[in-house]
């Protein structure tokens, strides 16, 4: 399992952190380390906080995706009134963001008149 | 006397620059560093028979590859750097996080000494350090010490002096000791971090809440978190516009009224040229006015800045507004910036020294310009209301498409110039803490000195240059035969196209590249309106008038802190009745909205236009004043030839 897939209030275990990207090294140094305990204090649009005692850390999806946890316990109750859903249940999908995807028009009308347009 | 370079190493936030305060009193200077806007900080002591100078590298987590300019700096400094010793500050609440770095430092073989900062809030939390086991682990002087109050701080000179004096190099083989088969370098770091951790700490339990968690419950709650941010953003913003601008219009009109008339009328008794009494009162001191006009409003904003950010609610904010933020390719960071644009562009381009990448500093202030301030406002106002039906619906259409121009900008350069993925965001948050006022006012007013010196030098030689094209050639009655009235009519076929091809308009946009809202006196002058007085000048019925203004000045700045309505966004209609008669004739409402659009879009204030220069760099300011003139030329276009 990966951090990202870690809920909110959820108690996890940092099990390795793949990759060997700078970013990643910088992340160990800010405390979060092979062996750590974290407890998932909001998950709010592309942003994990997570803490622990003194130390919370903000991390993105994508940099959590590369860290492999352990999950230790399932606490939602400790997010009843603090998840992001309170504000985010209006824009169901982070992508959309409340504005319905529409349909990318092509440029068939440009097609039509300029055919140069048009791709092989 | 022997000079020593020390530099001062650690986390971010880990309080070295209070260290360093105290430490320095007042030989405390900040600037940036070479080629870079990155903030420099440094200062000096005396000890014994040694010169100690501190140099405060900002704050990084590790050695070994920066992610940020700031990093590289640090990294190249301590690779590269020519230095005597390393003050390593460690927050003593995260220290086992503090103590990765502490390794790396120790291999870098330099004479070092530890200071255990914020030990008392370490206290606080049940932590106990044994700092003389932390010592002997190390083989370095470790001393506690207390960054807010100065406690322990002095503590570290004779520590430092030793150090050098008796050549003490740190234990660096203590790494190689570690016996752990087939483990990688990181690991073998991370296992000692740990064991040392658990060898010199103890912890007791506490039942207590620590107030951090407390207020991120409310500040980081998902609903309530936005309505307390609104409300912080809210105050500090009108705070800092109406805090200081009762003292603007002191400074303004004590320049102009008191300064200026003064030192012409003792210069004309001493019988010097006029041209070159009126260069001296009204161009250099006029100048002078200018620069010191935005002393006020560049204190208050470095002031709000600092507090929030060395309170930790800062990169909490960030938190809050990178869920939108992020949507549009910007930091969430960015919205205390963009905020602060609509009072002044220049406080806000300032602020954007919170970021830490320099292209996102970049995009955002190339965004700023377009928020439209309350200079523009007086603007929009009288030709809103002189012009249109509807003032109040154009003025607010005017402010969207600003922040729609703003957004289109951003989205343009970070597909083109400023190219960046926003993907990875990380970020410590630092606990909360209630700064010492100390380190704050002193902080204001190195920044404040930093603004004058690198900002201010320019706004002033450019202002005088701006007040030689209006009184150029010597003895030049008429605004139109002078430099800057042949300028507007060799600029005037270029305005043509959007409605403003009458000289007396564009030589108007000349002297409001000083302060756009002058741009109303100067039409009252070019269209004869109001005739500049000669006015006679008493000293002493002129000295009491500006210490009754001060004094009202005062008033009006403490009263301010009692209304709710920022009194910054509030336009007082001056008698401009004739004015008015006479703008009529020169434009029609079609050629007005197209003027109304060019001073909402092109960048015309030199503090701006050098704020941008000092803070990202020339060829940036300049492309940018570019930019912004062929922006607000095809928009003036588009919208007089659709409306007319």
């Amino acid at each position: 399992m990966t951090l990202n897939e870690a809920q909110c209030g959820d108690l996890i275990l940092i099990k390795e952190i793949k990759g060997d990207e700078d970013i990643l090294k910088k992340i160990m140094a800010m405390g979060l380390r092979k062996g750590s305990q974290f407890e998932v204090y909001r998950k709010c649009g592309r942003n994990l906080l997570l803490r622990n005692g003194a130390n919370r850390f903000i991390i993105s999806n994508k940099l959590a995706e590369k860290i492999e946890i352990e999950l230790l316990a399932r606490k939602p109750e400790n997010c009843e009134n603090v998840s992001c859903n309170l504000s985010e249940d209006t824009c169901p999908k982070e992508e959309d963001f409340c504005i319905p995807k529409r349909k990318k028009k092509g440029w068939g009308f440009f097609k039509k008149v300029y055919p140069f347009f048009a791709k092989e | 006397m022997k000079k020593l370079i020390i530099v001062l190493v650690g986390n971010p936030n880990v309080g070295k620059t209070s260290i360093l305060n105290h430490l320095a009193g007042t030989n405390l200077m900040i600037g940036n560093w070479p080629g870079v806007t990155v903030e420099k900080r440094s200062g000096k002591t005396f000890f014994q028979d040694y010169e100690l100078e501190l140099v405060d590298l900002p704050g990084i987590y590790t050695l070994e590859q920066a992610t940020s300019e700031d990093e590289s700096i640090t990294i190249d400094y301590l690779t590269k750097g020519q230095y005597d010793l390393i003050l390593h500050v460690i927050e003593s609440p995260r220290l086992e996080r503090d103590l990765y770095l502490t390794t790396q430092l120790l291999e870098l073989k330099k004479p070092m000494v530890i200071a255990l900062n914020m030990i008392d809030e370490a206290q606080a939390l049940g932590i106990s350090i044994n700092e003389r086991r932390l010592s002997e682990l190390f083989q370095v002087k470790v001393v506690k010490t207390v960054g807010r109050t100065g406690e322990g701080v002095k503590e570290l000179l004779p520590a430092l002096v030793e150090t050098y004096e008796k050549k003490l190099l740190p234990h660096f083989e203590i790494l190689s000791l570690s016996q752990l088969p087939g483990a990688t370098e990181e690991d073998k770091r991370l296992a000692l971090v740990k064991g040392i951790y658990a060898e010199i700490v103890r912890r007791e339990f506490f039942p207590k809440r620590p107030l951090t968690e407390i207020l991120d419950n409310l500040l980081l709650h998902p609903v309530l978190g936005f309505f307390f941010l609104f409300f912080i953003l809210y105050f500090t913003f009108k705070l800092t516009f109406d805090l200081s601008s009762p003292f603007i219009d002191f400074i303004d009109g004590f320049v102009q009224d008191f300064l200026a008339p003064g030192i012409l009328t003792l210069l004309k008794n001493l019988e010097v040229p006029l041209f070159l009494s009126r260069l001296i009162s009204e161009a250099f001191f006029g100048g002078l006015g200018i620069v010191l006009s935005f002393v006020p409003l560049v204190a208050v904003i470095y002031f709000f800045l600092t507090l929030l950010e060395t309170s930790g609610y800062l990169p909490r904010v960030a938190f809050l507004m990178d869920r939108f933020t992020h949507k549009v390719g910007l930091h969430g960071q960015s919205v205390i910036p963009l905020m602060l644009g609509f009072g002044c562009n220049v406080p806000a381009i300032l602020a954007t020294r919170t970021l830490q990448d320099r292209l996102d500093r970049l995009l955002l202030i190339a965004m700023i310009p377009f928020m439209s301030c309350s200079a523009r406002l007086v603007v929009f106002s009288f030709f809103a209301l002189t012009f249109f039906p509807y003032p109040a619906l154009l003025i607010f259409a005017l402010y969207l498409v600003g922040i729609l121009l703003a957004f289109l900008t951003s989205i343009f350069l970070r597909k083109s110039l400023l190219k960046k993925e926003l993907s990875h965001f990380v970020m410590d948050l630092p606990p909360y803490r209630l700064p010492s006022l100390k380190v704050l006012f002193k902080i204001v007013f190195l920044h404040l000195k930093n603004f004058i010196v690198r900002a201010g030098t320019i706004i002033f030689a450019l202002s005088v240059l701006v007040w030689l094209a209006l009184n150029l050639p010597p003895g030049v009655e008429k605004l139109e035969d002078s430099v800057a009235g042949k300028v507007g009519k060799t600029l005037a076929p270029l305005f043509e196209p959007i409605g403003l091809g009458d000289w007396r308009i564009t030589t108007s946009l000349i002297p409001a590249f000083l302060a756009r809202e002058a741009i109303l006196s100067n039409l009252a002058v070019i269209l004869k309106v109001e005739e500049k007085e000669e006015v006679s000048f008493t000293f002493e019925e002129k000295a009491k008038e500006q210490v009754t203004k001060l004094w009202v000045a005062v008033k009006e700045s403490f009263f301010s802190l009692f209304s709710l309505y920022p009194k910054a966004l509030l336009v007082e209609e001056e008698e401009k009745g004739s004015l008015r008669g006479e703008i009529k004739k020169v434009l029609s409402p079609t050629s007005a909205l197209s003027f109304l659009f060019f001073i909402l879009i092109y960048n015309s204030c030199i503090a701006t236009f050098v704020t941008m220069w000092k803070e990202g760099s020339r060829n940036f300011a300049l492309g940018f004043l570019l930019y912004s003139f062929l922006l607000a030329w095809t928009v003036s276009f588009i919208v007089y030839k659709l409306v007319s």
